[in-house]
């Protein structure tokens, strides 16, 4: 533990601002580590709902708690926006084809405890209902719909959503017209990917019966 | 500071002084040892072994004594520094004027911080030099226990410590800035 909180801090010091996911995953299994090395202090849910309460993310537009590190987001442009709209849609009518009784939202908040409380794009989840974040359990997949933020969300966000057990996440490239599709999460990210252009019909891997068509993004 | 990645990437949210209290208030840091807030970053040390703490004390108390002929002076243990806005470090050792009567010591009150390095030579002479240069603090001591030296630097600047010497433990160790504060190192 030592030694890999020691490779965090040095990838700290060499101007990296956050830590490699790998880094996190070694964190997670000890409770206190006993480092004679600083090291990095994740905050939890309840410490990041507490900063937010008291003002201090009132210069952003958006923050999300990812693995202990708050990351800010300025602001959100048309084609981001409206490619998130038009997906919202299509996951809409995609669900209602198919019968089932999950909902689609947009940027809410999701609760990974301890460390966890990031903002997807869209979430289909079976308890849209209710008070307070999303739980991730009830969550089928994400998608997170990429402008500008490309390797954040094949990258940290990926890691993270595939650590906390999303049975299957979704990144559209908007500038490279593919969909990435993940799956099979484990504690080293997704174990199967592939990708799809996007304007096609794109069917969830582990969800049966859902097919989104992307003709309009 | 790149106003171009500034709307594009998500980034890390720094957090200030005032983050740092309301958190350390709310008792989050309670289960972990020492915790500082690096430029906008907490991190936490939560071991500390014989060697360290032995040379530790040693030297503090090397330090109290010299003040006691220093009015106005006083040494302290890991007293909180505030760098505001986003930096609030616990030097191991300090020698401070003027401080409140409760209240972290800010830059321009410490004349003399101390790290001791037993495995963190790299960052205390790196990093923490360079903050501590930033904020202005006029002396900086780093003991050195694997390599034997205390590293002395002053003339702080944006650049970090612009005047530096290293002195072998054992020898007797005076102060640049502060006049008449020596100590003696030999038991450490």
């Amino acid at each position: 533990m030592v030694r890999r909180a020691n490779a965090c801090w040095a990838g700290h010091a060499t101007g990296l601002l956050a830590f490699p996911p790998s880094c996190y995953v070694a964190a997670m299994n000890v409770q206190r580590p006993v480092a004679v090395e600083p090291f990095r202090v994740r905050l939890n849910v309840e410490q990041f709902q507490l900063l937010d309460r008291s003002g201090s993310f009132r210069d952003h537009a958006k923050t999300e708690l990812l693995d202990g590190t708050i990351y800010a987001m300025n602001a959100q442009f048309r084609a981001h926006a409206r490619a998130k709209g038009q997906l919202f849609r299509a996951f809409d009518k995609a669900l209602a084809a198919a019968g089932s009784t999950l909902e689609v939202l947009s940027e809410v908040s999701v609760a990974m405890p301890p460390h966890g409380m990031p903002e997807p794009d869209l979430v289909v989840t079976s308890e849209a209902a209710g008070d307070g974040p999303v739980p991730v359990a009830s969550i089928v997949v994400i998608v997170e719909v990429s402008d500008t933020t490309l390797d954040h969300d094949l990258g940290v966000k990926a890691a993270i959503y595939a650590a906390g057990e999303v049975s299957e996440y979704w990144v559209v490239d908007l500038k490279g017209r593919v969909l990435h599709q993940m799956w099979s999460p484990g504690a080293d990210g997704y174990g199967e990917r592939r990708e799809v252009a996007l304007g096609e019909r794109v069917k969830a891997v582990t969800f049966d019966g859902l097919a989104v068509d992307t003709s309009d993004v | 500071m790149n106003v171009e990645r500034k709307w594009d990437e998500p980034r890390p949210v720094l957090l200030t002084v005032d983050d740092f209290v309301t958190l350390s208030e709310a008792g989050a840091f309670d289960e972990l040892g020492k915790v500082e807030l690096i430029e906008g970053t907490i991190v936490a040390m939560n071991a500390q072994y014989s060697r360290h703490s032995r040379a530790q004390r040693q030297l503090f108390l090397e330090l109290h004594a010299a003040c006691a002929a220093l009015p106005g002076f006083e040494a302290f243990f890991e007293l909180s520094l505030r760098i505001a806005p986003r930096s609030m470090p616990r030097p191991e050792l300090s020698v401070v004027r003027d401080v409140g009567a409760n209240a972290p010591a800010e830059p321009d009150q410490v004349a003399l911080a101390v790290e001791i390095a037993d495995t963190t030579a790299r960052y205390d002479l790196g990093r923490k030099a360079r903050l501590y240069a930033q904020a202005g603090v006029a002396e900086y001591w780093v003991v050195d226990l694997d390599s034997g030296m205390l590293h002395q630097m002053w003339s702080p600047g944006a650049e970090g410590y612009a005047e530096r010497r290293e002195v072998a433990l054992g020898e007797r160790v005076e102060a640049v800035t502060i006049d008449g504060l020596q100590v003696e190192t030999s038991d450490i």
